[in-house]
């Protein structure tokens, strides 16, 4: 490990102006002769210093090459500093060192991981009573809970997790002043919101459903995306004027940055099921014209940059700082990556992190902050890609995403011209029905162009007044 | 979205026939922009998925088919719509080229989703499209191979399955190949229920109608009858009504069928003939035959029964069947008699029958029935019956029809009624006054008649009387000429040569130089005295040949001689046989001297003559004749005879006729020296011994060195080889012998043989004067009597004496060494001559026990005699010696010890003697010196005998 032979190197060279925590790190660090079983201790000491990424070196270094007994001590610590840098830096580390560690936040990052990979069984009995009620991570434990159960089909436990969620974020939110903190958990509380909702939905309960998302407020960071959900309850419920009037909301400029190309597909479905062809027709028409060709080059982009996480850090940055990319769809790719609170909060972190090199640049021990500056940076380095990684992944996916609509929008249009097909085919075969001229629709029944003004009260509570056209 | 869902909603197998003409244009012109939009989506789709979905692949084939169909009619339209003239001279093509493009496009797309995606379930499909692609450019092996394809691997049930399977049914059935048809229309009628369902039903009857299996057949119809009434099925019921009476007549149930024609009012067998109307008009005609012929079995006019008749007249033609198309004309033609026929029936009638004459007429000529002489003959059976009806038909012309059944009957090879019918032809054509059916009525009798199988009764009743009025008529016509041949057969056949040979005659006469045919008559009556061995008339003959009263070719003159002397040979035969043996060798003599003569006859009658002249005792004649036999045998003849050339050889020996017999041997071995031959040893021995009992050494010689090349065994060899040494020494042809000598000496059997010729050799070399040679000589065969008697080898006594002759020499000269040495005084002088003679006297002891040791008789005794008398002469002397000028008390004493010392060698002497003569006695030896030993009273000087070598010489030869 390249970190502790930098230790070792230097062991013997320390000064002895320091501050109190630093200077017990530094202590600890020269008795402890090269073994991490002094890292415990050492963590501690850079914590109290509000070393926070400094200290992730010592903190993964001491669960990977540790033998023997654990040093429940690192649990708190973990604990600590995954509540401060999040909990990405610990997710990448293999989950057999994960594993070593007591500690409620990895239990919690253990759990996430096997939920990525679809064990929920084993997700509910990695969380099952292995974090305290009171503990930072309780609150995000109950959604992955929560999350698990619906999943399974287990309605109801999976509901009671999202309020047992829903009140352990509050609480969580009243407790803590941390302005990421607060907006963690008030995300936090509105996904289990919108959990019991999703639950009543994956149980077929349209109309409880439609209740309950109205339990979420149109103030909540996650509302625009829901909105999309509350779009399909309402198509489900075959009220399709309410459909159509929930997904015409994303139009509002405050929503442009929303990113979700399956809108235009429920609106198509919509529409088609109110059997209007040519407004169904229009839908996938206009979406071809957006996305197609831009689409095309997103393509290019990614393939281009590869794996590239700088690259995709710096992109994220550069548009934070007003660079905007020329390709539209791309633009509103990034513009929604950024936007995420997951993104916001990783970025966040990464600038709290390099506050810790101010410190450490001004430490009169200039051996021991030349070893802290090795640990800092890599840490620092490591989320930097961290986030250039989650940007590059969102675009992937919304790539993904626009492609699959494409497809979808296609067999869309495939259904429409099957239909006028039929149609033909019955003149042909059944003259008596009538000839082409039934085809054409007078001017008042065709497409219905959303033109007016949005108010911001009223928005996610337009209903349309269409006529279903089936026969 | 599951492309899947869309997909099976939208595999659509549409009928496009039913777009009707009006609007028809502007609704496909609407369809078309619809698949092309439809296309556009897809291909867009398709690029998007990278081609990796094969439903988006197939769903692309079905919209290039479907756009194919309806661009292909509007094509169809357009080129329908051009004059018939401007069509014809218009390239097709040109015209259906759009629409070729896109099903070309489907089809390349089809192939492309099998080579892409192997695995694709839905592969059924894709198939299905290819096969019906496949149809629409009538490739329909093709087409098939791929509904095959589609049912295998589709779902069992499914819409492709079924479809598929309907219609892979409609192709076997059009093929024909209704068993497999059938359940591939039920597997896909279970699932099919559409507008066409009547037709694959009515399909299906006819399927299980073909199978026989008309029961189930006909309950198909009833239910494609019912169906037929609901609208929504094509309306089946007309072609039902036409096919189910004929399936209940084929099932025997006429009487459904009635019913069925009951039910629906009307005459049962005008119903019935109007069904096998309709049979025809299909090319059904087995199955119009059947229901005419049910038919029948009704009560029906005889005018109805005239047109039954008539329709199964025209069946049983097409069918080939001869024997009930006949059946059918005679009850027509008895319908005739009874005046019941039309003009124009009449008319149909004769035309029926004469197609159906000269067709049968045709078949029985033809070569496919030569070898199927019954159906030939029963072919021309019912033609002469056909012509029978056509003569009465028209009897002024039954002459003509008479002929032509005379004319069958004769291509049948039927010609006793081919006969029959000319003679009749014949003479009502005369009374007719048709003189070409005259003449031709004639040929064909004489035809008839001279052709192989006509009874012997027939040619009887018209042969001769034919044959001699054509003859007479024109006697060298071309006609004639045959018919001479035929009458001088027939007379030949009836053994009336007197009349042969006078046709003959006449035939010489009007043809003389057709040698040829007189030969071949010729040959004919010699032939018959041949076999009544009529041997003056052959003669007779052959001297009317020479004469040139007859000329024939050289061949056959010669023939004529042989024939001639084949018989004379059969007399000698028979001579011999009665023991008349004079005259067959006189014969044989004969036989032997004509220059007609083969060489197998002359062989054989020189063979014979020395086996007659060797009964007879005849050695000079027996060598001579069995020399010439031989001369002209080969040797694979001489083989068959050598035991009786041997035993003719044998016989010129005992004859004392050495150089005869040898010289016999000596061919024999020659005939048989490369052969297999039992007697072949015989013939090598006694050869070269005769040749060297006449003294013929060259010739003994010359036979002994063939003995290799002839593979006579070595041991033969050998013993020939042994006697010409012998025979050598005997004769002191020293340069010879040593020639030969050194030939053979190799060989270490022989070598035992030799000691004795080598002595004799090395006896005459020295007495040339060739010591050295002659020591050469001794010194090898000295060496061969060791040599053999180590291997214990007999060695010829007379080769032990040679040997003990030669080791005896130097016994003698130490026997005289011995008695050179003279007794002398003073004592020292006396006891050194008495040691040495001692000495000397144990050397000859030891050379005459070595010479003891050979085994030669002779050698033995003399041995013994040289001991004897060594022994002897020592002690003699040595008693007899007094020394002189000494004491006769010294003298007495020198004496006394004197007698003393040589008692043992006198004892030993006697011994010697007593052993000599066991030795003699014992081994029964015959030696000159035996009088020495067997002698009572020895005479008082030893016996000397002198000879000369060949004094009492045998001449084996005897007298000369």
């Amino acid at each position: 490990m390249k970190i502790k032979t930098v230790t070792l190197i230097l062991v013997l060279l320390f000064s002895l102006q320091s501050k109190a925590g630093v200077d017990s790190a530094w202590k600890s660090l020269i008795n402890s002769k090269g073994s991490v079983d002094s890292y415990p201790s050492i963590v501690e000491n850079l914590l109290k210093e509000g070393l926070y990424f400094t200290s992730l070196p010592y903190i993964k270094e001491y669960l990977t090459v540790h033998k023997g007994k654990y040093n429940k001590k690192m649990d708190y610590l973990i604990d600590e500093v995954a509540t401060y840098v999040g909990v990405k830096q610990f997710e990448v580390l293999p989950s057999r060192f994960l594993e070593k560690s007591r500690s409620p936040m990895i239990k919690y990052i253990l759990a996430k991981k096997l939920f990525r990979v679809g064990k929920y069984n084993k997700v509910l009995n990695m969380l099952n009573a292995s974090i305290p009620a009171n503990h930072p991570a309780k609150p995000y434990a109950l959604l992955l809970e929560g999350s698990s159960f619906s999943i399974q089909k287990k309605y109801k436990s999976a509901i009671s997790s999202f309020k047992e969620c829903i009140k352990q974020s509050e609480a969580g939110i009243n407790k803590h002043n941390d302005k990421n903190r607060k907006r963690q958990l008030s995300i936090n509380r509105d996904y289990c919101v919108v959990g019991i909702s999703r639950t009543q939905f994956a149980d077929g309960k349209y109309e409880e459903a439609n209740l309950s998302y109205l339990d979420l407020k149109k103030g909540s960071h996650i509302w625009p995306e829901i909105l999309f959900e509350e779009a399909w309850n309402g198509f489900y419920l075959r009220d399709y004027n309410r459909t159509l009037g929930k997904l015409v909301t994303y139009k509002a400029p405050v929503l442009n940055y929303v990113f979700n190309p399956e809108v235009e597909i429920l609106r198509a479905l919509t529409f088609m099921e109110l059997c209007l062809w040519e407004d169904t027709k229009k839908v996938v028409d206009v979406f071809y014209k957006k996305y197609q060709k831009n689409h095309r080059q997103v393509v290019k982009f990614l393939k281009k940059h590869r794996k590239d996480y700088k690259y995709f850090y710096l992109m994220a940055k550069s548009y934070k700082n007003g660079k905007k990319p020329g390709n539209n769809l791309l633009k509103n790719m990034v513009d929604f990556a950024t936007k995420d609170p997951a993104f916001l909060e990783l970025y966040d972190n990464f600038h709290n992190g390099r506050k810790e090199l101010e410190f450490v640049r001004k430490m009169k021990n200039k051996s021991f902050a030349r070893i802290l500056n090795i640990n800092l940076k890599e840490s620092l380095l490591l989320h930097r890609n961290l986030i250039g990684a989650y940007v590059r992944k969102s675009l992937h996916m919304m790539a993904r995403m626009v492609n699959k609509t494409m497809q979808d929008m296609s067999y869309i249009k495939l259904e429409v011209i099957r239909y006028k097909k039929r149609q033909l085919y019955q003149l042909a075969n059944n003259r008596s029905r009538g000839d082409i001229r039934n085809l054409q629709r007078t001017d008042k029944q065709y497409f219905w162009d959303f033109n007016g003004e949005f108010w911001a009260d009223e928005l996610g509570d337009y209903v349309f007044s269409l006529k279903s056209e089936c026969k | 979205m599951s492309g899947k869902k869309i997909f099976i909603l939208a595999f659509l197998f549409f009928s496009f026939a039913s777009i009707a003409t009006a609007n028809v244009s502007q609704r496909r012109s609407a369809l078309i922009a619809v698949i092309n939009e439809e296309l556009k989506e897809i291909t867009r789709l398709n690029k998007q998925t990278r081609s990796g979905n094969p439903r988006l692949l197939l769903r692309m084939a079905e919209l290039l088919l479907e756009k194919a169909r309806h661009i292909k009619e509007q094509e169809n339209e357009k080129y329908l719509s051009l004059s018939s003239k401007k069509r014809r001279r218009v390239s097709k093509a040109r015209y259906f080229k759009n629409s070729n493009k896109f099903f070309s496009q489907a089809q390349k797309t089809c192939l492309f989703i099998l080579k892409r995606h192997k695995r694709f379930k839905d592969k059924g499909h894709v198939y299905y499209i290819l096969a019906y692609n496949a149809k629409e450019f009538q490739q329909h092996k093709k087409s098939k191979r791929y509904f095959k394809y589609a049912i295998k691997n589709s779902r069992r049930g499914g819409e492709v399955n079924s479809k598929s399977k309907l219609a892979l049914a409609e192709i076997y059935y059009n093929e024909q190949r209704y068993s497999k048809a059938i359940p591939l229309y039920l597997q896909s009628l279970k699932k099919i229920d559409d507008k066409w369902y009547t037709k694959d039903t009515f399909n299906l009857a006819w399927c299980y109608f073909r199978v026989k299996k008309i029961k189930t057949a006909i309950s198909l119809m009833k239910k494609v009858y019912a169906k037929s009434k609901n609208s929504k099925y094509v309306d089946m019921s007309q072609q039902v009504e036409r096919d189910i009476a004929y399936f209940y007549t084929e099932d025997g149930n006429t009487k459904q069928a009635i019913a069925f024609y009951k039910k629906r009012g009307g005459d049962i067998s005008k119903n019935l003939l109007k069904v096998s109307a309709y049979l025809i008009n299909q090319g059904k005609f087995a199955a119009a035959e059947k229901t005419l012929t049910e038919t029948l079995k009704f009560k029906n006019s005889e005018v109805l029964l005239v047109k039954i008749h008539y329709q199964l007249m025209n069946l049983y033609d097409r069918f080939g069947k001869y024997g009930k198309h006949l059946k059918s004309s005679k009850l027509l033609f008895s319908y005739h008699q009874k005046g019941m026929l039309d003009k124009n029936q009449v008319e149909s009638l004769k035309y029926n029958v004469q197609k159906m004459a000269a067709l049968l007429q045709k078949q029985a000529a033809a070569k496919r029935y030569e070898t199927q002489p019954a159906i030939r003959k029963r072919k021309a059976k019912q033609a002469e019956s056909y012509f029978g009806i056509l003569a009465n038909l028209n009897p002024s012309r039954g002459f003509l029809a008479n002929f032509h059944a005379a004319e069958t009957n004769f291509a049948a090879k039927n010609f006793n009624r081919a006969a029959q019918l000319y003679a009749q032809s014949y003479n009502e054509a005369g009374v007719a006054g048709s003189k070409r059916i005259v003449k031709l009525s004639l040929n064909g009798l004489m035809a008839s008649l001279g052709s192989k199988g006509v009874s012997k009764a027939t040619k009887e009743r018209y042969l001769e009387s034919a044959y001699l009025a054509t003859i007479k008529e024109e006697p060298s016509s071309k006609k004639a000429y045959k018919i001479y041949q035929r009458l001088f057969t027939s007379y030949m056949d009836k053994k009336d040569v007197p009349n042969a040979e006078k046709t003959l005659l006449k035939f010489k006469k009007n043809f003389p130089k057709d040698y040829k045919t007189q030969e071949a008559m010729l040959a004919r009556i010699m032939e018959h005295y041949k076999k009544d061995n009529d041997e003056g008339m052959i003669k007779h003959y052959v001297q009317r040949i020479n004469r040139g009263e007859f000329k024939v070719s050289k061949k056959y003159a010669k023939k004529l001689k042989m024939l001639l002397l084949t018989m004379q040979f059969d007399d000698v035969e028979k001579l011999n046989s009665t023991g008349d043996k004079k005259q067959a060798l006189i014969g044989y003599v004969e036989i032997y001297k004509a220059s007609e003569s083969s060489k197998d006859a002359r062989k054989n009658a020189a063979y014979n003559i020395a086996t007659l002249f060797y009964q007879l005792g005849d050695a000079e004649r027996t060598y001579k004749w069995a020399k010439e036999s031989l001369n002209l045998m080969k040797s694979r003849d001489v083989s068959r005879f050598e035991s009786s050339f041997l035993a003719m050889a044998t016989d010129i020996f005992g004859k004392r006729r050495y150089k005869e017999a040898g010289s016999l041997n000596s061919i024999l071995l020659n005939k048989v020296c490369r052969r297999r031959s039992r007697n072949k040893k015989s013939f090598f021995k006694n050869a070269h011994v005769i040749f060297l009992a006449d003294g013929n050494l060259a010739a003994a010689k010359n036979i002994v060195a063939k003995g290799k090349r002839c593979k006579i065994p070595a041991r033969t060899i050998r013993e020939g080889n042994i006697d010409l040494i012998k025979y050598m020494t005997t004769k002191k042809k020293w340069g010879q012998l040593k020639d030969l000598i050194e030939k053979v000496k190799k060989d270490s059997r022989i070598q035992v043989h030799l000691i004795h010729p080598m002595a004799e050799l090395s006896d005459a070399l020295k007495q040339t004067g060739r010591m050295d040679d002659a020591k050469k000589v001794e010194v090898d065969l000295l060496s061969y009597y060791r040599k053999n008697k180590s291997r214990k080898n007999d060695i010829p006594l007379e080769g032990l004496d040679a040997v003990a002759d030669i080791k005896m020499k130097s016994l003698r000269i130490e026997a005289t060494n011995l008695s050179s040495i003279k007794l002398r005084f003073p004592e020292k002088l006396y006891n050194q001559s008495l040691k040495a003679k001692f000495s000397q006297l144990d050397k000859v002891t030891s050379k005459a026990l070595g010479i003891l040791s050979i085994g030669s008789g002779r050698g033995i005794v003399s041995a013994y005699k040289h001991l004897v008398e060594s022994y002897d002469g020592l002690g003699a002397e040595i008693r007899g010696f007094t020394p002189e000028g000494k004491s006769a008390s010294y003298i007495k004493s020198f004496k006394k010890s004197m007698v003393d010392l040589t008692r043992p060698i006198l004892l030993k002497a006697q011994e010697f003697r007593k052993e000599a003569r066991s030795q003699i006695l014992g081994s029964k030896i015959l030696s000159l010196n035996n009088n020495f030993f067997l002698q009572e009273k020895p005479l008082p000087i030893p016996v000397m005998h002198f000879y000369s070598r060949g004094a009492v010489l045998m001449d084996r030869g005897g007298k000369r």
